[in-house]
């Protein structure tokens, strides 16, 4: 259960990039806390299993959020403070569809390859070199400001 | 910029940001049984019966973890207690069983798991070494003076630690703690100068010392005294040297004229404290195998993960077997009051054994 515990700041920061908000992060990950537990001791890569479940918990909550338009009754945790060209560049993070930003994340971020990004976002490998091509394009703009 | 040039920057700036993100605690499993805010506040899709269903999945685990860590904990002697046991001149060897002080009952919220046949676990016993026989046999009428310094940690271990030992009878104990204190700033407060200061008037028998949760930090520019090791982190060889150095110092001085020392080593702390006071707990344990007439407090080995280098929020009380709660909810670097016991348990059986050997 405690390697379970140290999962949590690290799956934070990662829903926190896929998400773009802390509010949201905080939620989807205690969240996939509460489906994982049951099964963390007894699955191969506890720790894939974990990041699995955050990853599709973001993904789901984004949908649900624009379906819902939901996300505002969450309770409000202050966002960080950041540079001026990091909040730029977050900025334009959050402007990527939700594929485009998890596949940007999880590969800059973790260094997943195309095989365990297309397996996380449930697309083709193929997809996911698409993705992260636009996703850069699109980054480049931010960045080169 | 080229593609390698903008993948690096986005690397940085992708990590910038998660280095950012701010961190509150992770849900507790007495969160997650009374079902968290956030999950009832969102609504979609999750029911009761998920909650339900995950706390005792979750519950089935913590079994599991706790039947695994208590075949762990039969085996509890520290390195110092491993290094005085090969060397001790004069030994005690009567199998010490936990004093019949009760837990504080526990509610709902606070014991996690209970074991199948939860019962009062015997704790190893600690082997003391002595180069100077004590001086003095304590007696109801003329008991050990037993002082006990140190940091916040101190001050909250006190009053549990008193209720204790005072069943014993022979013992008046004091406490001189100083909040936010340590070995690496004595620009805030400086314990070898004061304790120099202190100790011949108060002339303990038995010092009781903890120190260590202020000290995960490198030495001040302004500290004359750390020399070169000033600004080095705290997993530098400069900072262990100098850190070193300033335990010998105090376990020499507090282990001397007949003195007996007992160090409460560190009881870890979160997730991001771990790595750096795994470092000055390191330094303390082999600090206190190099020292006669000192009896170190394994707190990390008692309060750590089952995986040894995790942080644990749930640890087993060895009064009762039980399998519980410890941290403050609100700062879980710090012991709530059940983990406050548990530690004065331990120390408990420490003190009551130096007490049979005087």
């Amino acid at each position: 259960m405690s390697a379970l515990y140290d999962q949590f700041a690290p799956m934070v920061r990662l829903a926190h990039l896929i998400t773009g908000s802390t509010s949201i992060a905080e939620d989807v990950v205690q969240d996939a806390f509460l489906r994982v537990a049951p099964h963390y001791a007894n699955v191969d890569n506890p720790r894939a299993y974990l990041r699995a479940a955050v990853v599709n918990g973001c993904r789901s909550y984004q949908r649900r959020a624009i379906r819902h338009e939901r996300a505002s009754t969450l309770a409000a945790r202050p966002e960080p403070i950041y540079d001026a060209p990091i909040v730029e560049f977050f900025d334009g993070l959050r402007a990527l569809n939700d594929r485009q930003r998890a596949a940007v994340v999880l590969r800059y971020y973790l260094d997943l390859g195309d095989d365990e990004i297309a397996e996380l976002i449930s697309c083709a490998p193929a997809t996911v070199r698409v993705l992260i091509r636009r996703a850069l394009a699109h980054l480049r703009k931010v960045v080169n400001q | 910029m080229n593609d390698t040039a903008l993948e690096d920057r986005v690397r940085v700036m992708l990590q910038d940001i998660a280095d950012g993100t701010p961190i509150s605690e992770p849900p507790t499993i007495a969160t997650l049984r009374s079902g968290t805010p956030d999950l009832d506040r969102v609504e979609f899709g999750r029911t009761r019966t998920l909650t339900v269903v995950g706390i005792a999945a979750c519950l089935l685990v913590a079994a599991v973890a706790i039947f695994n860590h208590r075949a762990d904990s039969t085996t509890t002697v520290s390195p110092a207690e491993t290094a005085a046991n090969q060397t001790s001149p004069i030994e005690t060897s009567a199998q010490f069983t936990t004093p019949s002080v009760a837990p504080t009952p526990t509610n709902a919220t606070e014991t996690a798991v209970s074991s199948p046949a939860a019962t009062a676990t015997t704790i190893t016993p600690t082997v003391i070494t002595h180069n100077v026989a004590p001086t003095r046999t304590p007696t109801a009428e003329d008991p050990a003076r037993v002082l006990v310094v140190g940091d916040s940690e101190a001050g909250l271990l006190s009053p549990n630690l008193q209720t204790m030992i005072e069943t014993t009878g022979l013992t008046s104990m004091s406490t001189d703690y100083q909040n936010s204190s340590g070995l690496v700033r004595p620009d805030f407060f400086d314990w070898p100068t004061h304790l120099r200061q202190s100790i011949p008037a108060a002339k303990p028998d038995i010092v009781i010392a903890v120190f260590g949760l202020n000290d995960a930090q490198s030495f001040s520019s302004t500290d004359t005294q750390a020399g070169p090791a000033a600004g080095h982190a705290v997993d530098s060889p400069e900072w262990r040297a100098e850190y070193a150095k300033r335990v010998d110092d105090l376990m020499n001085y507090l282990s001397a004229d007949g003195r007996t020392l007992i160090w409460v080593g560190v009881s870890n702390g979160t997730s991001d404290l771990i790595p750096r006071l795994a470092v000055q707990n390191d330094v303390v344990a082999a600090e206190a195998a190099k020292h006669q007439n000192v009896i170190f407090v394994d707190s990390w080995k008692h309060f750590i993960g089952i995986d040894g280098v995790s942080f644990a929020p749930y640890v087993l009380d060895p009064r009762d077997g039980g399998y519980k709660a410890v941290r403050d909810e609100t700062d879980p670097s710090n012991l709530n009051q059940i983990g406050q016991e548990i530690l004065a348990t331990y120390i408990d059986n420490a003190l009551r054994q130096e007490l049979q050997h005087r």
